[in-house]
């Protein structure tokens, strides 16, 4: 990404000690970031104690991708009075399937960008990320799920026919 | 033949053979793992209870709840209940609801009180947004409404179709007492319903912004409220008296206005307004006739300060021979000093065009105009009669458009012009610019 000089940089550092330099903007991008921001403006170093390297990593190239696109469609909008619909409607479904590839990770880096997304509070991961997991969860038995998402079954056997009982309701008829 | 002693050092590493074997989901804090399983239907989220002691009792929790009993499995109604009260009824009064959605049918075999319950254990919930849904007995909803328009913590609200009861021959009344101080949104659809009725519910409403109105009426009537910036108002014409629609709302800044029914003998009723902040209106209007005019000029006037205004025009099949459905013959247009922005989807024969182009003339401050042309629909019973008439003046088949943008009618007569000779060069130049 192209960087001007005018342009303030700003330092993250993961928990492992590990420091990221990124813009301004792409740091904005992660609401709790801007907060510190506009509370103290000269701020340029930030330590995050509560995010790794790996997934911090992973959450700045997110930033970065959706400043890129905003960024573009801005100049777009700019250059001819106003954006035409079918090229937002691609720049959109680019920017949704990149989203969809980027999701394409295992489920503990998953759980773990909901964690960080939700630290830094970047609603468009945020949403992303829970989504996905909703959606590993949808259309499976809860021994599939347990075994997707690697979820230890303590429920004693009586404990699992008191639930089946309560819940007839949420179970399909062949079940 | 003695058993092998599990080393120490193995035995450390028992809990984790693998290290990828931890479990990250259950680690989330409750707060984001109950917005993952907000995004499941219930059912689904019901179900997650199986996975574990951290799940079993997690899905109760859920801000949102939607009761719907159309895809539950039989008996329906058993499952119903079972369903309401596992998810609402047992719910632990510290887990606030956010929204609820109902959206059941017992068969006639809930008992009397089991549909008020539902909505007071929501009041006590402190239930923000409701929405009832079509599947709910208008008995059910008839006698419960007396609690759901007490519900103080109410922001949104839509019922269904609220129709008088079968029964009963009074007409409809809303509560006598109304406490939703709150609410910002609400949508109705109601029938035969007395317009006073209306107003003194909205009198009562000071928060309410968002009005999403369905009405069949039979009687003039006026609406009024001081708060509502957003008004959706779809009428049924249901009787020839009704004549004229008064709107006084200060603060209404966009107005979706939608008429249905109209016919030989109900015509469209005049519109009149104190409605000074509008800024965007949209106007549907179907089977219009000739003596519909004055009253369609009307309502152009009351909507004359908008910045932007989408119109949707369509004549009536009864009438003979191509009228203009924009203008009162013989008078001019109003002035609209504020229009930028000009969408119109009507039948483009020679009189609408015209038409247009009149208006153009009133518009100082336009920069955009979209101008669809829709092909009459000519039904049998059309078609009996001489519709070539209608053909021979409308410009082409099919449906085109012109979008203009930057336009400066006031400063550039040549762009005028060339508007103006769209009619002439109709089919050739419409393709050409669309």
């Amino acid at each position: 990404m192209a960087r001007s000089s005018t342009e303030n940089m700003i330092t993250l550092m993961s928990s492992d000690g590990e420091e990221f330099m990124v813009t301004e903007k792409v740091a904005r991008e992660c609401t709790t970031i801007r907060n510190m921001l506009e509370d103290d403006c000269v701020i340029t170093n930030i330590p995050l104690p509560n995010v790794t390297s790996d997934i911090l990593s992973m959450v700045i190239e997110y930033c970065m991708e959706h400043v890129a696109a905003a960024e573009k469609a801005a100049a777009e909008t700019a250059e001819k009075g106003s954006s035409s619909a079918p090229a937002a409607a691609k720049a959109n479904k680019d920017l949704e399937e990149w989203d969809k590839a980027f999701m394409n990770v295992d489920v503990y880096t998953l759980c773990d960008l909901i964690l960080a997304a939700n630290y830094l509070n970047v609603s468009g991961l945020l949403d992303l990320t829970i989504q996905t997991a909703a959606n590993l969860i949808k259309g499976k038995s809860p021994e599939q799920i347990r075994k997707t998402f690697h979820i230890q079954n303590d429920l004693s056997l009586e404990e699992e026919e008191k639930i089946r009982s309560q819940t007839p309701w949420a179970f399909e008829k062949s079940e | 033949m003695a058993t092998t002693p599990i080393p120490i050092d193995s035995q450390s590493q028992l809990p984790d053979p693998n290290a990828n074997e931890i479990d990250h989901l259950s680690a989330l804090p409750d707060a984001l793992l109950l917005t993952i399983l907000s995004l499941l239907p219930l059912r689904v989220a019901a179900r997650t209870s199986f996975l574990s002691r951290r799940f079993r009792h997690l899905w109760r929790a859920r801000p949102s709840l939607e009761l719907i009993s159309r895809d539950l499995p039989p008996p329906k109604c058993d499952n119903v209940v079972a369903m309401a009260d596992s998810a609402l009824l047992r719910r632990d009064p510290s887990h606030l609801l956010l929204s609820l959605l109902l959206d059941i049918s017992g068969y006639a075999g809930f008992k009397d009180s089991f549909f008020s319950s539902l909505l007071l254990k929501a009041q006590s919930l402190l239930l923000r947004h409701l929405t009832i849904g079509e599947s709910c007995s208008s008995w059910d909803l008839l006698h419960s409404l007396h609690i759901i328009f007490s519900i103080h913590s109410l922001q949104s609200l839509s019922l269904p179709t609220l129709r008088p009861s079968v029964s009963s021959l009074q007409a409809f009344q809303f509560p006598s007492s109304i406490t939703l101080t709150c609410l910002k949104s609400l949508s109705l659809s109601l029938v035969d319903i007395n317009p006073a009725e209306i107003n003194r519910l909205l009198s009562q409403l000071p928060s309410l912004e968002d009005l999403h109105l369905q009405i069949c009426v039979t009687d003039p009537m006026l609406l009024s409220s001081q708060s509502i910036r957003k008004l959706e108002l779809i009428v049924v014409v249901g009787c020839e008296n009704f004549d004229t629609l008064e709107l006084s709302m200060p603060l209404l800044e966009f107005l979706c206005f939608e008429t249905h029914g109209l016919s030989i003998n109900k015509s469209l009723p005049h519109v009149h307004g104190a409605i000074p902040s509008l800024r965007k209106a949209v106007i549907k209007l179907d089977e219009l006739h000739k003596k519909d005019a004055s009253a369609a000029a009307g309502l152009l006037k009351c909507i004359s300060q908008a910045e932007e205004l989408s119109l949707h025009l369509k004549e009536s099949e009864d009438e003979m021979v191509p009228f203009t459905i924009l203008l009162e013959p013989g008078k001019d247009p109003p002035n609209f000093p504020n229009l930028k922005s000009l969408d119109v989807t009507m039948c483009c024969h020679k009189h609408n065009f015209e038409a247009v182009v009149v208006v153009l003339h009133h518009c100082p401050a336009l920069e955009s105009l979209k101008l669809v042309h829709e092909f009459p629909k000519f039904t049998y019973r059309s078609r009996l009669r001489n519709w070539e008439d209608w053909v021979s003046e409308l410009p082409c088949s099919g449906c085109r458009y012109v979008y203009f943008r930057n336009l400066h009618l006031g400063e550039n007569v040549k762009e005028f012009e060339y508007i103006k000779s769209l009619n002439n060069k109709y089919t050739s130049k419409r393709q050409a610019s669309s």
